[in-house]
């Protein structure tokens, strides 16, 4: 249905990367009491300065996991990270991407991102684009170091997953 | 062939079979049914959960929009054989990813999207599922399931329940042959038993002893039937055959008996008629009758009142049994005399329900006298009755003959009853005989002979033209009767008279009767030996034998009957020698009745014995007084005569000594008078009254000498004293025609035999002179005088004693 298709407005890039980012959350199993007690809400955090936040945030706030709620969370501040459960961290914030997975490591927030060394920092998914088509790998050791399960079905998904130092080639 | 033809054997296995490939059938398709049902069913459920595994494998691809491992995990469904399509549907219905199965047809389009839910189509299931991500709905799978699988697997189903039903099949054949054998092997030998038996009647047979259960009890319970229909059947073969035998007989003595049979329930008024009686009546058994009114309205007229009271009497119990004669119209017209019996059966009340009998054709024994076989007088009643009827409406004139043998009575009493009998069948051939020939001469008209009495027999000559012809036909009966008779070797003489009535005298049958009898009596008094026809004036004057008969018995007790004497006188020297008594009916109202009109009479019955015997008595008695009276010089004799009828009694004898006791009459006096021919029979018993009548002393004379046809030896033995030579030679004495010869040799045979010679009817002086001259010893006749009563007799003896002799003159003055 190509003619149906293209009359569909083609999602954008960050659009397609908001609805990876809520299916990240459904296919991850956070460790007991790591998520916030009282609404049992996710709370995903994206930079202020984000120049997609708008797109990220207009495409997953709201939607439901189960019986939990996503919450796209802006934030300013590195200091507010610990209050995340997740975090996105684009192009953009290369800079201060090293210094923030270093200090979030093994506190249990799922870490995605963009970069091409976003894995060998400590990132646990990163996005990559083949062939025009948005795809991701998975560091499997940094997951498991924040004691985050990731479903066997993403990582079925993923493009290549780094584990104990070696990277399996997914498809 | 029907199937109820067929033999229990064939029908119950073959019921056996049917059930059982039935039941294996059912079987089949049920499962069948089921298999396909649970097929489907587990199909459905294989493919579900198939789709839930993929559908959750798939999820996350749909979600990260990765086709490439969508169709990767499709394609793991290459180890699902039965999957031939697999598709996956994004949230938008776009086809995402799919899969087609090596063996599936790779021209068949995908599943068409449809809502969730599993569709057969034809050979396929598709099963649409949607599929989530945790809880989020990324998309649908649709698989689409080759259920041709399960062709193979009823083909395999079909194939062991073909072996399950050929197994059964023949396991409930063998079964069945037993079972068939078990309840139809008896059954088959009870029919076969039955069939025998209803081909041999054979009872005795039975059906081989019984298994016990239901069969056991038919096979006993029939083997029982036999027993008893052998000995019912047995008991009816008895009965039967005695019943058989009974009615044989019955049938044989009916059919021996020629007797019709009867049966009528006074009931219902039902009546039962055998062929016979129809037959008897001149009717076919098609024509049988039903109703007793058909019975009495076949009986005659003046019959059937006194039928239906004899019927009613006998119901009423007032007669032992039902018997009548009675006379029934036969289909010719005609009627036939029968004789019927019957015997009612009655109630316990006594009331009679139903009456059975015979009826016998009697009317030969009625209509047929059985010495002659001629018809008898009833029958000739009753043809003359139609004969009368026939002759008034056409105008016919017919006769009657009415016959009468003369002196019958005297071959039946000298000769026996046999010769009468004989002579009687004789006469009755020569009187056919003579009608025979008038009939064949003509054939006018029909003739009958029939015997109405003892020697009387009518003849019925229908239709002559005259008096002419039934006077010639009655001239040729006196001629065949005047041939002589043949009986034991010796020849008679019979001669008949006839009377003849016309049709025209006459308007019953028992008038014309009467009237030929009349006529017939006529001729008997003009001298027998001839006819005479009947007329007005011959009623007047004359009476039938019966009434003279009548009379004449009264006469005797009456004393209506007086003596006449003619005198006898020797013929040497005309001295009386005495007087022959001659009997006279001297009658109320006609006067004096001559001797020809009634001493025939008397001569045929046992009246001439009374007769005679009065006639003897009162002649002793008369000639005793004489005697007493007169002393002449010499006893006066007194002639009786005596008939051949007294002479084969023997109480002749008897009488004779009778009346001479009484008168105290010397024997000598008393001479007995009897024709030739009266003694001329073979009667010896005639000839030992003759003997004891001699030793008696008693005169014997021979009457009417030259008329009969006595033997000389028999004539010399007799102890005759005197020959009286019949008047009718005497009368031609002067004739010249021999007889002057004949009473010449009369005279020297008496003499020679030394037998004294009378001669009677002498009228003339030249007759007295003649007898004189030829030696004749006594003459009695006119010439001397007639005969005369009692006192002129006693006066002609007073004269006697005065003169001493008669002469012709003086006797003529006396007489005068």
């Amino acid at each position: 249905m190509p003619q149906h298709a293209g009359a569909q407005s083609t999602p954008g890039e960050y659009q397609v990367k908001a609805a990876f980012l809520f299916h990240f959350a459904q296919l991850v199993e956070w460790p007991a009491g790591a998520l916030n007690g009282g609404d049992a809400s996710i709370r995903l955090c994206i930079f202020d300065d984000e120049p997609q936040r708008q797109e990220l945030q207009s495409t997953i706030e709201g939607k439901t996991i189960g019986t939990r709620v996503l919450h796209v969370l802006v934030i300013n501040e590195v200091q507010e990270i610990p209050g995340c459960n997740a975090i996105f961290l684009s192009r953009d914030q290369a800079r201060r991407q090293t210094s923030i997975l270093r200090s979030i490591a093994g506190t249990g927030i799922l870490t995605v991102g963009e970069t091409s060394n976003f894995l060998s920092e400590g990132g646990m998914i990163r996005f990559h684009v083949d062939e025009g088509k948005i795809r991701f790998d998975i560091n499997l050791d940094a997951a498991e170091s924040s004691h985050l399960q990731i479903s066997s079905r993403l990582l079925l998904l993923s493009t290549s997953v780094i584990r104990g130092h070696t990277t399996e080639r997914g498809r | 062939m029907r199937i109820r033809d067929l033999s229990i054997r064939f029908n119950l296995a073959l019921l056996i079979l049917s059930a059982s490939v039935l039941a294996v059938l059912l079987a089949s398709l049920g499962f069948a049914i089921y298999e396909r049902q649970s097929y489907r069913a587990s199909a459905v459920r294989e493919l579900t959960a198939l789709a839930d595994t993929l559908g959750a494998n798939t999820a996350a691809s749909l979600a990260f929009n990765d086709q490439h491992t969508a169709t990767e995990i499709l394609s793991s469904l290459a180890t699902e054989p039965s999957v031939l399509m697999a598709c996956l549907y994004d949230n938008q219905g776009r086809i995402f990813a799919d899969y087609r199965s090596s063996g599936g047809a790779p021209t068949a389009g995908l599943p068409a999207r449809r809502g969730d839910g599993a569709y057969f189509d034809g050979e396929s299931l598709t099963l649409l599922k949607g599929v989530q991500l945790n809880g989020e709905r990324t998309g649908s799978i649709a698989l689409v399931f080759d259920l041709r699988g399960f062709r193979f697997r009823l083909t395999q189903y079909a194939k062991i329940a073909l072996l399950v039903l050929l197994v059964s099949v023949s396991a409930t054949f063998m079964a069945s042959l037993h079972f068939a054998r078990a309840i139809g092997d008896p059954l088959v030998q009870l029919a076969t038993v039955a069939r025998r038996i209803s081909a041999d009647k054979d009872y005795s047979v039975r059906a081989g002893i019984g298994s016990g259960g239901e069969t056991g009890l038919l096979v006993d319970s029939f083997n029982e039937m036999l027993s008893r229909i052998e000995s019912r059947e047995g008991a009816l073969q008895d009965a039967l055959s005695s019943l058989r035998e009974s009615e044989e007989r019955y049938a044989l003595a009916a059919r021996g008996a020629n007797d019709g049979l009867w049966d009528w329930n006074l009931a219902t008024g039902e009546i039962y008629f055998s062929p016979r009686w129809g037959h008897m009546l001149g009717y076919t058994e098609g024509e049988s009758w039903s109703s007793h009114e058909e019975w009495f309205s076949h009986i005659h007229g003046e019959d059937v009142k006194r039928v239906l009271a004899e019927i009613s009497a006998h119901c009423e119990g007032e007669t032992p049994e039902f018997v009548s004669e009675y006379r029934m119209r036969h289909k010719n017209g005609g009627y036939i005399w029968t004789l019927s019996r019957g015997i009612a059966v009655r109630d316990s009340t006594g009331t009679a329900i139903r009456m059975a009998g015979s009826q016998t054709d009697i009317t030969e024994g009625k209509v047929v006298d059985p010495l002659t076989h001629l018809p008898n007088r009833l029958y000739f009643i009753d043809r003359l009755e139609s004969a009368i009827e026939t002759a008034r409406q056409q105008g016919k004139l017919f006769a009657v003959l009415f016959v009468d043998l003369d002196q019958f009575k005297l071959v039946n009493d000298s000769l026996g009853h046999a010769a009468g009998d004989e002579l009687l069948i004789d006469v009755a051939g020569r009187l056919r005989a003579s009608i025979r020939s008038r009939s064949r001469r003509d054939g006018s008209g029909e003739s009958v002979v029939a015997r109405i009495g003892g020697d009387e027999f009518a003849i019925f000559l229908g239709h002559i033209r005259c008096e002419t012809d039934a006077c010639a036909i009655a001239m040729r009966i006196l001629d065949r009767l005047g041939e002589p008779f043949q009986f034991e070797g010796r020849r008679m003489f019979v001669s008949a008279s006839i009377g003849i009535a016309l049709s025209s005298t006459g308007d019953t049958p028992e008038e014309l009767l009467h009237n030929a009898d009349t006529a017939m009596y006529h001729a008997k008094t003009n001298g027998k030996a001839r006819f005479e026809v009947f007329n007005e004036g011959l009623r007047k004057v004359s009476v039938t034998r019966f009434e003279v008969e009548t009379a004449l018995r009264k006469a005797i007790d009456a004393q209506q009957l007086v003596l006449h004497y003619q005198p006898i006188i020797s013929a040497k020297d005309n001295r009386l020698c005495g007087f022959e008594a001659l009997v006279r009916w001297n009658h109320p109202e006609r006067g004096l009745v001559p001797p020809s009109e009634f001493i025939p009479v008397a001569e045929e019955s046992d009246l001439i014995v009374l007769l005679g015997r009065w006639v003897l008595i009162e002649s002793c008695r008369q000639m005793a007084e004489w005697q007493k009276s007169f002393s002449p010089g010499h006893a006066l004799t007194i002639n009786v005569n005596v008939s051949a009828r007294q002479l084969t009694d023997s109480r002749l004898v008897e009488d004779v000594e009778f009346a001479l006791a009484k008168s105290g009459l010397s024997p000598k006096s008393l001479a007995l008078e009897m024709t030739e021919s009266s003694i001329m029979g073979d009667a010896e018993q005639t000839l030992a009254i003759l003997d004891r009548l001699k030793a008696m002393k008693v005169r014997l004379e021979i009457d009417d000498f030259g008329t009969g046809y006595s033997s000389l030896s028999r004539l010399q033995r007799l102890p005759f004293d005197t020959l009286k030579i019949d008047r009718s030679f005497i009368r031609e004495l002067s004739a010249g025609n021999g007889c002057l010869d004949i009473v010449k040799a009369i005279m020297q045979l008496a003499h020679s035999l030394r037998l004294e010679v009378t001669a009677e009817g002498v009228e003339t002086d030249e007759q007295l002179r003649r007898l004189q001259d030829l030696g004749c010893d006594h003459i009695q006749g006119f010439l001397f005088s007639k005969p005369m009563d009692a006192g002129a007799a006693k006066q002609l003896c007073l004269e006697f004693c005065e003169f001493g002799s008669f002469s012709a003159a003086h006797l003529a003055v006396t007489a005068a």
